[in-house]
């Protein structure tokens, strides 16, 4: 009894251990006798179908939640129905993005269209030539017109291959709170960029709007920075923030020929001491450990504890879903014009045997209308050039946007003042982000100037500067 | 579906192992005939293997568990570091190029990655040892509401890291944290503990100490075998409480010393999770621990090269430590039992 049970036990973990490991092999030399319904059916999707009237199974991956996973289904569901032979499946991965996309094309099971991060995974799969070159698809594609991608947006990776593109743009802007403005007399900020506040008067304005528990003001020399009620302006202290200010001074990130950093040139230096100062200079925006417990900017808004915000764009659909009193305008300038950078999820192709009926899902994702819903909220802009008609736009700004949202958001997409995600043009992005990033925190603490900190930084970071793609 | 396959593989090593000579091979009829014919000369021999074969197979799980989630990957991981490998592309050997690229200097976060462990271990290990070893010191005293005590110095280890680390992220706030309004009405000066850079180690490893619980109980349990006999022996000689500590009591828990000691030393050796949660690695990389460097290269960066010869050069330097302290260990370590 007892050794029937011993041999039993074997069998049983031999047969477990077997089924884990060889599932595989099973399935594929056991043809007629019993056939695992699960493999069989992975099998028939992976394998593509061959005949035109079958429909092809897509994948599409992506990491939003909230309103623009929503956004996503129903634009899948509305896709589906226009192209009842593509099944489109929502591969939605929240945390650890980039390595489960990783995983699954080194498993070589690759979702056949994703949203990549620009600064991670986009370019290092484009040299890998694991993504296909939409400029061929385009070609091949006489329905589609070309000129209707924005420039800006086009993520290449170098000039004769477009990796991905970014759909749903975004860019930064300057939002206020027009109760302040009002409360303080102070002129609100301009809508439209060639009006744009040059520094001292963004500065001036700013210390007017920053008030301590004791109701003075910036300007005021009683005034007491330890112990501020109303801030000014608040930042973020991320290359999408400070970009538009160094580009606005006339510097950039990468030299003209991308052997070096720019970020060390007068004018870059300038920009950046002068978004330091307003914390430690003029006292008009918290210091980095008191921004850590500011609440998010509905909040900061609707409880007057912030005047102004240079912030993303995408902040208007939390602003305008908390039903907040605001209104939006263009960034301030440092030297003789305005800036603004774009920000984009960028949608990519993988080169799989289905990449066919992934660009007509991708076509689609990009055409105006497909995600009214995510334009509505004010997350995303519209993606093409067809989307920025006045008439078009007009059904997509609703009563809920900020009276400034057209001028001061929508146009500057167009006219040359929003310049491309620095992202899409930098190579080796991520690292030279990740030096430079740490070298700017004694800076934002008030502990060194930019100069010295980007003088101390400089050998790390041009060691990792590896060109430009867009010369 | 796999069951007539196994049968036959059994029958199969079944027949070899018994050397049946007539018997048609892979019959499983002929299996059952068998058993039933042979002699019992063999039920020995035959009793024998069988037990091999159920004890092969109860370890056989495990055995396989080891090799394809142990061996294999850390077998891979030493070709890797020998690669340029970022898993969507195929490896390139490159030889030591990415150990080279980690000891000469182009890589200033390696180092700075480096710097902040040591500095952590170096405070953390005798920071955590010390206090949970008088926490149990004073758990194993008689005193009301002993149970209570133990539980609550065992709680905050069962706490999840992220929800702790939160908590302490308000606790330390410079600005309205708890810890800065003590110091302040103490009158003493406000640190910016995590959002400073000297201060941040300091700060990690402060918190660090409050989830010692596991190394409580191991003390605990080693305190609590130590027989009384000891202690009555030097009340009896007329020794005091100090005595007992150090002639008694280190002595005796100084193999559960040693215990919590090397795991201690690989546990900070591989700090992750509050440079993860609560800096990022900040403020200016004083914080970024040589695992969380070791995974950014990893996952951020997918240079799985150069994270596996971080992996293998962490793993050489734990197993030399951990060598280091058993060495040492005969000089200071007492085994009750122990061969003389």
């Amino acid at each position: 009894m007892k050794r029937m049970f011993a041999v039993l036990m074997v069998i049983v973990m031999l047969f477990s251990t077997a089924a884990c490991s060889s599932s595989t092999d099973t399935s594929a030399d056991k043809t007629g006798n019993t056939a695992q319904s699960g493999d069989s059916k992975s099998g028939g999707t992976t394998s593509g179908a061959t005949s035109s009237d079958k429909t092809v199974e897509i994948r599409f991956s992506n990491w939003d939640g909230g309103a623009t996973l929503d956004a996503y289904e129903a634009a899948i569901n509305a896709f589906m129905k226009e192209n009842p032979n593509i099944k489109v499946t929502n591969l939605n991965i929240p945390s650890e993005y980039d390595t489960k996309i990783t995983a699954m094309i080194a498993a070589n099971d690759a979702p056949e269209i994703s949203i990549l991060n620009s600064d991670t995974l986009l370019y290092p799969l484009a040299e890998e030539g694991k993504l296909v070159n939409i400029l061929d698809l385009i070609k091949n594609d006489p329905e589609f017109d070309g000129s209707d991608l924005i420039d800006n947006l086009k993520y290449m990776r170098d000039p004769n291959f477009m990796a991905g593109y970014g759909i749903g743009p975004q860019n930064i802007c300057l939002f206020y709170n027009p109760a302040l403005f009002k409360k303080y007399g102070v002129e609100e900020p301009p809508a439209k960029y060639e009006n744009a506040w040059d520094w001292d008067t963004f500065v001036e304005n700013a210390k007017k709007l920053t008030i301590d528990k004791n109701g003075k003001n910036a300007l005021d020399p009683g005034f007491d920075p330890e112990n501020i009620d109303t801030y000014g302006v608040t930042f973020g202290k991320w290359w999408a923030i400070y970009m538009p200010l160094v580009l606005s001074s006339g510097g950039d990130y990468l030299n003209a020929d991308g052997t070096a950093t720019g970020m060390d040139s007068p004018e870059a230096i300038n920009a950046m001491q002068k978004m330091a100062d307003l914390i430690w200079v003029h006292h008009v925006s918290p210091t980095p450990i008191a921004s850590q417990t500011m609440p998010g900017l509905s909040e900061s808004i609707a409880t007057n504890k912030v005047a102004m915000s240079i912030n993303g764009q995408w902040t208007n659909s939390d602003l305008m879903a908390d039903g907040v009193e605001y209104n939006v305008a263009v960034l301030p300038k440092i030297g003789s014009k305005a800036k603004t950078v774009m920000t984009a999820g960028c949608l990519s192709i993988l080169d799989t045997p289905k990449k066919e009926a992934a660009w007509e899902f991708f076509k689609y994702m990009c055409s105006p209308g497909a995600v009214s819903a995510l334009e509505k909220s004010g997350l995303w802009l519209p993606s093409v050039k067809s989307g920025y008609t006045e008439e078009y736009l007009k059904e997509m700004i609703t009563d809920k946007h900020p009276a400034n949202y057209y001028e001061s958001i929508c146009l500057p997409m167009l006219d040359g003042t929003a310049e491309p995600p620095t992202t899409s043009w930098v190579v080796n992005f991520s690292k030279i982000n990740d030096v430079l990033t740490p070298a700017l925190d004694p800076v934002w603490a008030g502990e060194s100037s930019y100069a010295d900190a980007i003088r101390g930084a400089i050998s790390q970071l041009n060691a990792e500067v590896k060109g430009r793609r867009d010369k | 579906m796999y069951i007539k396959d196994l049968k036959k593989l059994c029958c199969l090593i079944y027949e070899n192992s018994i050397g049946g000579d007539n018997v048609p091979k892979g019959s499983i009829t002929a299996f059952k005939t068998q058993r039933a014919t042979k002699s019992n000369s063999s039920t020995m021999s035959r009793r024998r293997l069988l037990t091999n074969i159920a004890g092969w197979g109860f370890a056989l799980p495990a055995i396989l568990g080891f090799l394809f989630f142990n061996i294999v990957p850390m077998a891979l991981s030493a070709y890797y570091s020998l690669c340029d490998y970022n898993v969507i592309g195929a490896s390139v050997f490159t030889g030591l190029k990415n150990y080279i690229s980690l000891f000469d200097g182009s890589d200033p976060a390696f180092w700075a990655s480096v710097k902040a462990t040591v500095k952590y271990t170096v405070l953390a290990v005798p920071a955590n040892l010390i206090f949970s070893f008088m926490i149990a010191l004073m758990l194993n005293r008689p005193m009301v509401g002993r149970a209570f005590f133990r539980s609550l110095f065992y709680l905050p280890s069962i706490v999840p890291a992220v929800a702790n680390s939160f908590v302490w992220l308000l606790l330390m706030n410079p600005d309205f944290g708890l810890f800065n309004v003590i110091l302040d009405f103490l009158g003493l000066p406000e640190s910016k503990w995590i959002w400073g850079e000297k201060t941040v180690i300091p700060s990690i490893v402060f918190m660090g100490i409050w989830g010692t619980g596991a190394t409580q109980v191991i003390f605990l349990a080693g305190l609590q075998n130590i027989p009384r006999v000891y202690y009555e022996a030097l009340e009896i000689d007329g020794g005091n409480a100090w005595h007992k500590l150090w002639k008694v009591t280190i002595p005796m828990i100084s193999p559960t010393m040693f215990y919590n000691l090397v795991m201690g030393i690989i546990g900070a050796l591989q700090v992750f999770n509050a440079s993860y949660i609560m800096t990022n690695g900040g403020p200016n990389n004083a914080s970024l621990f040589y695992v969380y460097n070791l995974w950014r290269q990893a996952f951020t960066y997918m240079d799985m090269g150069k994270a596996s010869a971080m992996a293998w050069l962490l793993f050489i330097t734990i197993l030399m430590l951990t060598a280091f302290v058993f060495r040492t260990s005969k000089k200071w370590v007492y085994y009750e039992g122990g061969d003389e």
